[in-house]
């Protein structure tokens, strides 16, 4: 399931360099403390969420954590 | 110096297992009764192991370079591969080094005039393009050598160890000024593909009227 990020993650996001061709790997944090770890960020622009996460808002996240390449 | 096999070598060598996606770690008795190790890429060049490093390294993996540097068949007696098992530690760390290394872990190097470059991507809209025909810092590609071997957006998902399985069908040519800063690796197996192609990255992008496209490839 992807999540369409808007363009104030996106332009954080391109500040970062790639984990691959067209994609780097995030952690994201929810406001609720929770954290999911290493989701896919395909073109800076849409979250590569698995199907648990299919009713993740926006609204719940606080932050995306660009991990190392070495998380590749 | 690399070294061509013969064809009588290259048979026997194809029909022994490989070390590792490529090559195969072999004992090459010389013509003048010294005997080397080293690896055998595509059953085809033999690089003696001291020479590895300087070899791969330098070439940024260009096959083609190497194969028109090496000495012709004649020059090795008899070859044979290093089982797994018969390794002793460290036999491959050159060869790991140099070929196994993905482009965030490989030395820094430059670009050389009119060398091009191309990037595939799932999406028309790349956000790492700027509309300026520049790159960003940390932006993958590839060698157009390797692109060559992609033939579809499917076949580069899978050449490139893509994570989404939206086939890169957008491929956009970059042709950055001589003594650009680029790693150059190879893409390890991930997200459930085999990788293998050869990815560079750029650390810190390309200026801009550097990028052209996208030319669109087959899906499948």
């Amino acid at each position: 399931m992807k999540l369409k990020l808007n363009n104030y993650w996106t332009e954080k996001l391109l500040k970062y360099p790639e984990t691959g061709m067209g994609y780097q790997k995030v952690d994201i944090i929810l406001k609720s403390g929770r954290t999911i770890r290493n989701i896919v960020v395909l073109n800076a622009e849409y979250l590569d969420l698995p199907d648990q996460y299919k009713d993740l808002k926006m609204e719940e996240v606080k932050n995306l954590i660009i991990r190392t390449n070495k998380d590749r | 110096m690399p070294y061509k096999l013969d064809s009588d070598q290259i048979r026997e060598l194809v029909t022994q297992p490989e070390t590792g996606m490529g090559y195969q770690y072999v004992e090459a008795d010389m013509n003048d009764y010294s005997s080397l190790k080293g690896v055998v890429l595509n059953a085809e060049i033999f690089i003696p192991e001291n020479r590895i490093e300087k070899i791969i390294g330098r070439y940024s993996l260009s096959y083609s370079a190497i194969l028109h540097e090496a000495e012709r068949p004649g020059y090795i007696r008899k070859i044979r591969v290093i089982e797994k098992d018969s390794m002793h530690l460290g036999e491959t760390r050159y060869f790991e080094k140099s070929i196994g290394t993905s482009a965030s872990e490989a030395p820094l190097s430059s670009t050389e005039k009119y060398q091009i470059f191309k990037r595939f991507s799932a999406y028309k809209d790349d956000h790492r393009i700027r509309q300026d025909g520049s790159l960003l810092p940390g932006t993958y590609a590839t060698t157009e050598e390797d692109a060559r071997k992609v033939k579809t957006g499917t076949d580069a998902t899978l050449r490139y160890a893509l994570p989404c399985d939206d086939p890169a069908v957008y491929v956009f040519t970059i042709l950055p000024p001589e003594k650009t800063p680029v790693r150059i690796g190879v893409v390890k197996p991930a997200n459930n593909k085999p990788g293998g192609g050869v990815e560079v990255l750029f650390e810190n992008g390309s200026p801009k009227n550097t990028v052209t496209g996208p030319v669109t490839i087959p899906t499948t």
